[in-house]
């Protein structure tokens, strides 16, 4: 079958004809909107709606009129419930109509894939104690070398270039827990010793 | 990420079909239309949404797009007709009509497309364009 080059009538200008267009169109990403994205959820989840139904506490029912957009009118009730249900939050904002279109654009099945809370904790708590263990680790490595300087010998004057410039940055990143010892403690244009850093970590914050 | 093409049916004479029947329908109809046709484009099976239904006995080979636009505080109901290119994940829309019960608006809508199809379509008989949105 031959094809021809097609006109396109982009939302926008579809948007620009009338105000009763834009109420429409906002009114079908409640609608419709919504109901995909409940689809997705379910899709991505491996869910059969009696599941939602138990999670959400409410009816098999309900659930299924929630990911249908040809029955009824979703409430804000019923929404907040089927979001507990998949233990996620629902975020109705006022928005202007180019990110309304920008989601209608990028509408996918891609919606679907919403992290449970429980999960995104145990990412976060993950993601903390990684920090800390670089962190840690970091601090054990910049404290070796400067325990393997020879008795007598100032730390900066051992130090090459490069490593001096990775205790700079890790002293830098570490900014807010460590205190940077005063003038008094160091002597300029040195690098505080592994001591001075100990005696300056100020614990918790992680 | 699109998983279907929605691509538009133009006869002979080059007269876009849908587009024809899409433009005289008031604003509520159109954007029920328009979203059920991104909804559908980017699921990947079709039997999931309930907006896709393919057609059966008489009208095999076709699908409508159920929409149900609140005009006036009424629900009514309206559909999208066409046709599907399975090889090419292409779904063909050739026209629309509203149902009220088991009266069609124009009548015989299904039979056009259907004849469509059949009779036009399958010869090579005018062309199809993407659908443009």
């Amino acid at each position: 079958m031959a094809q021809s080059a097609s006109t396109p009538s982009s939302v926008w200008n579809q948007l620009a004809e009338s105000k009763e267009f834009r109420e429409e169109f906002s009114a079908q990403q409640l609608k419709r909107g919504i109901a995909f994205e409940i689809r997705a959820l379910l899709k991505k989840r491996g869910w059969k709606q009696e599941k939602l139904a138990e999670n959400a506490k409410l009816t098999q029912g309900v659930v299924s009129r929630a990911q249908n957009p040809d029955y009824g009118n979703l409430t804000i009730n019923t929404i907040n419930r089927v979001s507990a249900g998949f233990d996620v939050a629902f975020v109705g904002t006022f928005v202007p109509f180019s990110e309304l279109v920008e989601w209608f654009e990028n509408l996918s099945e891609e919606v679907g894939e919403v992290e449970p809370f429980e999960k995104e904790y145990q990412q976060f708590i993950k993601r903390k104690f990684m920090r800390f263990r670089t962190r840690r680790r970091n601090r054990r490595k910049l404290g070796t070398r400067c325990v393997s300087a020879p008795p007598g010998i100032q730390q900066g004057a051992i130090s090459s270039g490069a490593s001096r410039a990775m205790q700079v940055s890790l002293l830098l990143s570490d900014a807010k827990l460590i205190q940077m010892p005063s003038r008094e403690q160091t002597p300029a244009g040195m690098l505080p010793t592994q001591e001075v850093i100990r005696s300056k970590v100020v614990v918790g914050g992680f | 990420m699109t998983h279907w093409r929605f691509m538009d049916y133009q006869d002979a004479q080059g007269e876009n079909l849908v587009r024809k029947w899409y433009d005289a329908q008031i604003p509520p109809v159109r954007v029920a239309v328009m979203w059920a046709i991104k909804e559908v484009s980017v699921t990947e099976e079709l039997s999931e949404n309930p907006t896709f239904n393919p057609l059966t006995l008489e009208h095999v080979g076709l699908f409508t797009l159920r929409v149900s636009p609140e005009i006036n505080r009424k629900k009514r109901q309206f559909r999208a007709i066409g046709f599907w290119s399975l090889a090419d994940h292409e779904l063909i829309l050739a026209g629309g009509c509203e149902k009220s019960g088991r009266v069609m608006i124009p009548p015989g809508a299904y039979e056009n497309v259907l004849d469509i199809q059949l009779r036009y379509y399958r010869s090579g008989i005018g062309t199809i364009c993407q659908h443009p949105f």
